[in-house]
């Protein structure tokens, strides 16, 4: 272990040492118990005495790398950026990451630290969520951040990016686990949820900043986010998702995984309707999830008796419209066969709707009922 | 030249010298080949070419000439000036017309624009190949006589043949020619698609289709066109007018009765669809359209350069073509209707098929459509793919003339009230005529500035949910936008919604 992690320059070194290439947490580890600390192992390196170590393989050229860089200032540098850095047993660092047996031993982040104490809770799901699946997982969100969970995902499109945007809704804190430099904008057109992230969340990393995201990168922070959560939520994840490789990180590392259920014939939710029937209990309400977390006692409170059922009265079209869309009907032709109505009234009564957040609207034209 | 036909004279002087026959005056490669047209045919038809030598001049000089349409006043230049025959009729006649070897004559292009310059020109009368007439007697006030070969317009000229001119063939008014376009009645389901393409023919709006393959975004296009008001008698005449210059009017054929339907392939440059070519620009696709509907199967496949050509167009329903030597102007009034799949495997939101692109493959795919350009784009709807169950489920839906009577009596509302703003429908209002036609209730305007909000449209595409409620009240026969008309008009925005976030508001 680190001997005095409060040291910068200690923790300058650790930095460095862990942005060489090849240095995965384990070798770091080996490193640090050969070398005694930080400082040792950096002195080693630089001198090239690291040669025949067990990690020998990337060393090589490790000794060229190290050669005139000043962890110090690269680390003051980072710090007037704006990006902080947080070592493993610091204060501050997420404390569940620590158990994990690969946990990172740097993290860099924009924005603060959840403050020690508080419940974390990873959602995560597919990219090409479906509009159910956008909407739960929001709702979820929301409901978790206002209970002062600090809601853990990966910035990515789809059900991760409606978590951040849901626990931000009221002014929660959410924290966004990257694939890439705390610094790079991942995906581009998420530039404005992640700069709300950045102001009142925690964009975390565990790569130096300036790296971009690489296809293997992503898998690697899911193990992140599975080990700092209390629990991980999966919203919708289709057969061989990413989700899925979080919740194989999450089960390695003792966590809980919850699934919400979704319809069987659809592929999206293929893979959390599969993690149900292999024992994840299912998400039907935030309720479930507070209750897991023991927050809450009520349990089984059921999304559909939470949806607003009076608001229509008087419109008579638009309650016709609701008690289709309840039905599962999707398309506008659908709907106004189901409903009865000709196909004009029913779009204009689902603009209505639309603009009232009783309804969204996803692609292909479907319609669905928004969860609150 | 363009649309307009400028009548050239033909001199002809057949002088002492060795054998030779010359051209002078700008003639293109297709006239230069006449001389082999002329001399053979004038043979051919037991006549004889000088054995001295022919000048010919084309006055004025300056203009380009183009094309084979000079065979026929060639020859008898020539036969003329050569002491041959005499002519027995009035000097100042005009003629045009292809030779072919033997002495027949071919159907030439333009011929409604050819005889709509000889009587702006004052010719006594106009002599063309038979085939042509059809077209040529849509114009009063000049006779027009069809022949069959160079002897018999020889005979003709002589006086030795005496022939009538052709019959008008002018109607007082277009009959509805139902025959070319398929009916709306075999439609099944996709009865908000049906609609859109209501409002969009009431209205003159253009429409973006989105959907997967197979959702009959194709099969409701063609049935535009039927939908549209019968074409006026001024409409019909500019129509074929442009269709006779691009050679599409068919031999014997006349006034072109049905709304245009014109199908560009996706790998069309953008000189194909304005128009253009050496030496004269002939009419592009939206010139084609003139008239009719310009429909772009899978929009996102043309290219770049092509689509942004179509911005001009669509804004002054007209192109000017210019080109070193000339500059012609072809009018382009279309409805424009495109269709698109939501992806690149185009199942995006479709509940049977998973969708195998990624959301950045996704993005990238609907960036090829420049803001400019849907900017133009009044309705956006998307078509789903219907199952096999639900097809069978369906009934037929309201027949072309049903549809078509709706839109007539919706565009007559909007000619009353454009009359004199220099627009003929809702789509072609302007900013001004929208603030001044376009009132909406405080009820109306609260809806609008959350729709907005929430639904993430742009504040562009503010005007176009005006327009489009304006056309919806119309068919309601509604004077005034009601929430309701609003509320309709928003969900024609479908591509303003964003693709992935739709749950983070």
């Amino acid at each position: 272990m680190i001997s005095n992690p409060d040291i910068p320059r200690e923790k300058a070194e650790l930095a460095a040492i862990c942005s060489l290439p090849g240095a995965t947490a384990g070798r770091v580890r080996e490193m640090l118990s050969l070398f005694g600390s930080p400082s040792g192992a950096w002195q080693a390196i630089r001198a090239g005495k690291a040669r025949g170590t067990p990690a020998a393989g990337p060393l090589e050229e490790w000794a060229s790398l190290a050669a005139g860089r000043e962890p110090h200032k690269e680390l003051d540098e980072f710090e007037r950026a704006g990006i902080s850095t947080v070592v493993r047993g610091e204060e501050g660092y997420p404390e569940r990451l620590d158990e994990i047996f690969d946990s990172p031993w740097v993290l860099y982040y924009r924005g603060r630290l959840s403050v020690p104490g508080t419940c974390t809770v990873a959602i995560v799901g597919s990219r090409k969520a479906t509009p159910y699946g956008l909407e739960v997982s929001r709702w979820l969100a929301r409901e978790l951040a206002l209970r002062d969970v600090n809601v853990v995902s990966g910035a990515a499109y789809g059900v991760d990016s409606a978590a951040h945007a849901g626990a931000l809704e009221d002014g929660g804190f959410t924290t966004a686990v990257l694939g890439c430099g705390v610094d790079v904008v991942y995906p581009r057109s998420n530039a404005s949820l992640m700069e709300r992230i950045r102001a009142s969340g925690c964009l975390l990393s565990e790569y130096p900043p300036g790296t971009p995201p690489s296809r293997v990168r992503f898998p690697e922070r899911n193990r992140i986010m599975a080990g700092m959560s209390r629990l991980v939520v999966v919203v919708e994840a289709a057969p061989g998702s990413g989700a899925l490789i979080t919740v194989d990180h999450a089960l390695a590392a003792g966590r809980d995984v919850m699934a919400v259920p979704g319809p069987i014939l659809s592929a999206n939710s293929a893979g959390t309707n599969a993690l149900i029937r292999t024992g994840a209990s299912p998400v039907t309400c935030p309720e479930d999830l507070l209750a897991e977390l023991g927050m809450s006692r009520a349990v089984g409170v059921s999304a559909q008796s939470a949806l607003p059922a009076d608001t229509n009265k008087g419109e008579p079209d638009l309650a016709l419209l609701s008690r289709a869309l309840g039905r599962g009907f999707t398309t506008a032709e659908e709907l106004s066969r189901e409903a009865g109505l000709p196909v004009p009234d029913t779009l204009a009564a689902l603009s209505r709707m639309e603009v009232r957040g009783s309804v969204v609207r996803g692609p292909g034209g479907c319609y669905h009922l928004a969860a609150d | 030249m363009g649309m307009e036909a400028h009548p050239i004279e033909v001199e002809v002087d057949v002088t002492n010298g060795l054998p030779a026959f010359d051209m002078v005056g700008l003639p293109d490669a297709a006239l230069r080949e006449a001389r082999i047209r002329v001399k053979s045919a004038i043979r051919n038809s037991f006549f004889q070419f000088p054995r001295t030598r022919v000048n010919v001049n084309l006055a004025p000089a300056d203009i380009r000439k183009e094309g084979p349409s000079f065979d026929l006043p060639l020859a008898l230049a020539i036969l003329e000036a050569n002491g041959q025959f005499r002519l027995g009729r009035d000097r100042s006649f005009q003629a045009a017309g292809e030779l072919s070897l033997d002495g027949r004559l071919r159907e030439v292009t333009g011929a409604l624009s050819i005889a709509i310059g000889a009587r702006q020109s004052k010719a006594a009368f106009l002599l063309l190949p038979r085939g042509n007439t059809g077209e040529a007697a849509l114009v009063p006030d000049i006779p027009v006589y069809g022949v069959g070969n160079l002897r018999e317009a020889v005979g003709f000229l002589e006086g030795s043949i005496s022939l009538r001119p052709a019959e008008s063939s002018r109607p007082d008014s277009v009959p509805v020619n139902d025959a070319t376009c398929p009916d709306m009645a075999e439609v099944k389901g996709q009865e908000p698609a049906r609609r859109a393409l209501e409002v969009a023919a009431a209205g003159g709006h253009n429409m973006l289709m989105v959907g997967p393959p197979g959702s009959g975004k194709t099969m409701l296009a063609r049935r535009l066109p039927g939908i549209l008001p019968a074409l006026s008698l001024e409409e019909a005449l500019e129509v074929t007018r442009i269709h006779s210059v691009a050679g599409l009017v068919a031999p014997g054929g006349s006034l072109v009765t049905a709304r245009p339907f014109r199908t560009p392939h996706n790998s069309i440059s953008a000189v194909g669809l304005t128009g253009g070519g050496v030496p004269l620009p002939k009419p592009g696709e939206v010139s084609l359209a003139h008239g009719g509907v310009l429909y772009l199967d899978e929009l996102t496949l043309f290219p770049r350069n092509a689509l942004e050509s179509l911005r001009g167009p669509l804004e002054d329903h007209q192109v000017t073509i210019v080109r070193s030597m000339v500059t012609v102007t072809y009018p382009s009034r279309f409805s424009m209707i495109a269709s698109m799949n939501p992806c690149p495997c185009g199942y995006l939101g479709d509940p049977q098929h998973a969708c195998a692109c990624a959301p950045g493959d996704i993005q990238r795919y609907r960036s090829r459509l420049s803001g400019p350009l849907l900017d133009r784009v009044d309705i956006q709807v998307e078509v789903p793919r219907l199952t096999r169950r639900q097809l069978q489920e369906r009934t037929a839906g309201e027949s072309t003339s049903l549809v078509r009577a709706r839109v007539t009596k919706a565009r007559r509302l909007q000619e009353e009230r454009l009359r004199g703003t220099g627009s003929f429908c809702n789509s072609g209002m302007t900013q001004a005529l929208v603030e001044r036609f376009c009132a909406v209730s405080p009820e109306g305007e609260r809806f609008l500035g959350t729709a907005v909000e929430r639904l993430g449209l742009s504040a562009r595409s503010y005007q176009r949910v005006l327009k489009v409620a304006r056309t919806i009240a119309d068919l309601a026969e509604s004077e005034t936008i009601q929430l309701e008309h609003l509320a309709e008009s928003v969900q024609y925005r479908c591509l303003e919604r964003s693709v992935f976030t739709c749950g983070a508001r």
